[in-house]
């Protein structure tokens, strides 16, 4: 069976049983997040899945997202099931670079890391959020958007978007959204405006870096954009795909969809949670998405 | 506008608890009146939409979306069986759900 890995950004909700789940397989994730507390954050060691005690640390979120799905990437591997296609849903996008072998696993790390303190510096000290509308069109969002503070960010699917900004003007459309009929209109706990045009300073930043400081290859097999939807088969494409992910809207379904057409009818979730299998389960087609707790299906146990 | 008998009545009740079922991954005979679709069940907006889609299909409905959204915002919906009367309501009453006064 012909597999894509499509990779979560950081994971709001978890199951609850990664870490035993994973070690039905290997002990790969309690090792990987080792190797990332010498590398990147001593502190990542006391992460807990039960109380999810880095929910409001959202660069140890990212971190700990990371090293599951980079985990998971390599337990399918060696269990002879490497992909043939991938792609990361917005920050997901370091761990399918992982997963292809264009970076190595400490070099995501340090990205990651030195993004989160780029899009920081980039909004200096005001108050920015993002949020979800679920049941209103793109076209009756963007008529509710008070101005540029805030931008539609990600297409989720044709009446679910996440918005970044400000935070009151969130506030305020969220509240107007709701009057206008949404299903639902809810805050993301997060502290960045991600993929608003505001990071373009941010993503320069990380260009240069990138350039600079990291050695990026080739990916062994090609990953889609979640940003337009095109192939990415070549270190430039690789380092442009990184540098537009901090300041370009994402549009999910489109990447799905280009995914379909290219034949690929089973995917799995490589990651903590379901949130990718949430997505997309409501798109019209005949494929199945296999998230961390249906993987027994597809995996042999270590016993 | 359509009429709402027994038959449309426990078709929509057996839908509802058998999406729930799956989507939720658990035992149909554990799904009740009373269990509330977030706490209990682990349900989001996602799946009400698409609960939505399925019935709007099902019974060739033409409801626009944001009358649902404004009707639920007055009268939210936190259990299985009050998602089961919403769904029959907008059966019944169509787009017109909205001037409809609940107590």
């Amino acid at each position: 069976m012909e597999t894509a890995f499509i990779f979560p950004a950081f994971v709001p909700e978890y199951l609850g049983n990664e870490p035993e789940l994973l070690s039905n397989y290997t002990d790969i994730f309690p090792k990987r997040l080792l190797e990332a507390a010498e590398i990147i954050d001593s502190g990542l060691v006391d992460f807990d899945i039960e109380t999810n005690n880095f929910a409001s640390d959202e660069l140890r979120s990212q971190l700990i997202s990371y090293i599951f799905s980079c985990s998971l990437s390599d337990i399918l591997i060696q269990q002879g099931q490497p992909p043939k296609l991938g792609a990361g849903y917005s920050m997901g996008l370091y761990a399918a670079l992982y997963s292809s072998g264009s970076i190595a696993f400490e070099s995501g790390l340090h990205i990651i890391s030195q993004a989160y303190h780029q899009m920081k510096t980039a909004i200096g000290d005001g108050a920015y959020g993002m949020g979800s509308i679920i049941g209103l069109t793109h076209q009756e969002i963007k008529d509710l958007l008070p101005d540029h503070s805030l931008e539609i960010v990600n297409h989720n699917g044709r009446v679910s978007y996440l918005i970044s900004g400000k935070k009151e003007s969130l506030h305020h459309l969220l509240k107007d959204a709701q009057a206008e009929g949404a299903l639902s209109a809810t805050p993301l706990y997060v502290s960045l405006p991600y993929h608003h045009h505001m990071l373009k300073t941010a993503a320069e930043s990380l260009e240069r870096v990138l350039n600079e400081q990291y050695s990026i290859q080739t990916p062994n097999y090609p990953l889609v954009s979640c940003i337009d939807g095109r192939i990415l088969e070549h270190k430039t494409d690789i380092i442009k795909e990184m540098v537009r992910n901090i300041d370009h809207p994402i549009n999910w379904q489109h990447c799905f969809q280009q995914m379909l057409d290219m034949g690929h009818t089973h995917f799995i979730e490589c990651g903590a949670g379901k949130t990718l299998y949430n997505i997309c389960r409501f798109y019209p087609g005949n494929f199945k998405v296999y998230p961390l707790n249906r993987l027994h299906k597809l995996l042999l146990t270590k016993d | 506008m359509g009429i709402v008998n027994d038959t449309i009545r426990e078709d929509v009740k057996r839908t509802v608890y058998e999406f729930f079922a799956e989507e939720c991954e658990i035992d149909i005979e554990d799904i009740h009146e009373e269990s509330t679709i977030i706490e209990d069940l682990g349900g989001d907006s996602l799946m009400f939409l698409a609960l939505i889609e399925i019935f709007t299909k099902k019974y060739n409905q033409n409801i626009d979306l944001k009358t649902i959204g404004k009707f639920s915002v007055k009268n939210p919906v936190r259990t299985i069986g009050e998602l089961v009367e919403m769904q029959l309501l907008i059966i019944e009453h169509g787009n017109q759900i909205i001037d409809l006064q609940i107590n």
